[in-house]
């Protein structure tokens, strides 16, 4: 009896691993679908001060908190959050309308470096993206 | 009882991880596409000939998922729609029998994404969708992957209590529901309907390794809740 068991226990087991898995975090789920797709279509449909401020925050646990198979943030993810951090009103919109939660998340955060950074941080992880990155940065740097 | 039992298991085991050996599977639907191995794709604005107007950003905006989930490097529609914008190259229409080299040369895309909206409509408790997707070689312009489908994504209710009362419940639950539910809904249904018939890009540890998964027909309808 016990191999019996031992045996449906292993093909349960066997049947989860064929479940489709996420390769990234996106930023948690919710009635299927992502945070990062609510707030992303948010901003770009109509782009509210607040609605930048959310933005920015799930890129950071995004970045900060990579998840799914390949523990790293999503290809695309450190280059959208730089080119924002990189525009010249984002911290002053950051500092204005921010609320004191999302304020604490990045506490001390110099935008333009940071910004800097992840664009980097693009090249770093997906080598293949230096070809958009690259004159994206320079042209956002040069500024 | 025993032998039953394992008899049992072991289906169970073999239904759930084994692939479907069919005629049509990736590697014949989709032959480009394991030999040119694209790794980054490059989004296009959606071609909306549908009556509703939003429906080409609400698209736009939820595409890149599923293809990146499918193992791909996707260009951010948000940073290279600024781009298209600004060289006037936002309208996908005029680039779809182009040669797409230019693509490849500005973005660094092995392949370029184009959708087509033919129908996005509320219809009873639901949205009715068409949609159309080709996927296009920058090198080449050959044809990777076309497949179209009618989606209808049913928001009706069944709170599962009984009699006629529970019906006028649930059809009243229905109605509120599709009138507060967001489109992006169906949109990303939609995408990730269709798109996760892609053949895994290399960021997926099924890389080169599904070909033998049965694909979907060229064009199909289907209805999801």
């Amino acid at each position: 009896m016990k191999k019996i068991i031992l045996v449906t226990i292993s093909a349960f087991l066997i049947m989860s691993c064929g479940t489709t898995t996420s390769l990234y975090y996106w930023g948690g789920n919710k009635k299927g679908t992502t945070a990062y797709e609510n707030s992303a279509y948010k901003n770009y449909d109509k782009q509210t001060p607040e609605s930048l401020c959310q933005l920015i925050c799930i890129y950071e646990d995004m970045v900060k908190n990579p998840g799914g198979t390949r523990k790293m943030p999503p290809p695309g993810i450190c280059a959208e959050y730089g080119y924002i951090l990189l525009i010249p009103e984002t911290a002053h919109i950051f500092s204005e309308y921010a609320t004191s939660a999302q304020k604490k998340m990045l506490e001390g955060t110099d935008f333009t470096q940071k910004g800097k950074e992840l664009l980097e941080m693009e090249i770093r992880l997906y080598p293949e993206s230096i070809k958009f990155v690259k004159p994206l940065m320079e042209k956002l740097c040069d500024r | 009882m025993k032998r039953i039992l394992y008899f049992i298991t072991i289906t169970m085991v073999v239904s759930a991880c084994g692939t479907s050996r069919n005629a049509a599977t990736r590697a014949s639907q989709y032959a480009p596409i394991y030999e040119e191995k694209p790794i980054t794709l490059l989004v296009m604005p959606p071609i909306n000939n549908s009556a509703n107007v939003e429906a080409k950003d609400l698209l736009y905006t939820s595409i890149s998922r599923p293809l990146i989930e499918a193992g791909y490097y996707v260009i951010s529609p948000m940073l290279s729609m600024d781009i298209l914008k600004a060289e006037s190259a936002y309208d996908s229409e005029i680039f779809f029998d182009q040669n797409l080299e230019p693509f490849n040369r500005y973005f660094g895309a092995d392949a370029v994404v184009f959708s087509v909206i033919d129908s996005w409509t509320k219809k009873g408790f639901g949205i009715e969708t068409k949609i159309r997707y080709v996927i296009k070689s920058a090198y080449t312009n050959e044809i990777m992957f076309d497949r179209s489908c009618d989606l209808y994504l049913d928001l009706s209710i069944n709170s599962g209590s009984g009699g006629i009362l529970g019906a006028v419940v649930d059809l009243a639950a229905s109605a509120i529901t599709t009138a507060a539910t967001d489109h992006i809904v169906a949109a990303r249904k939609a995408n990730y309907f269709i798109l996760s018939d892609m053949p895994r890009g290399k960021y997926s540890p099924e890389y080169m390794q599904d070909q033998d998964v049965k694909a979907m027909q060229k064009e199909m309808s289907a209805v999801v809740k």
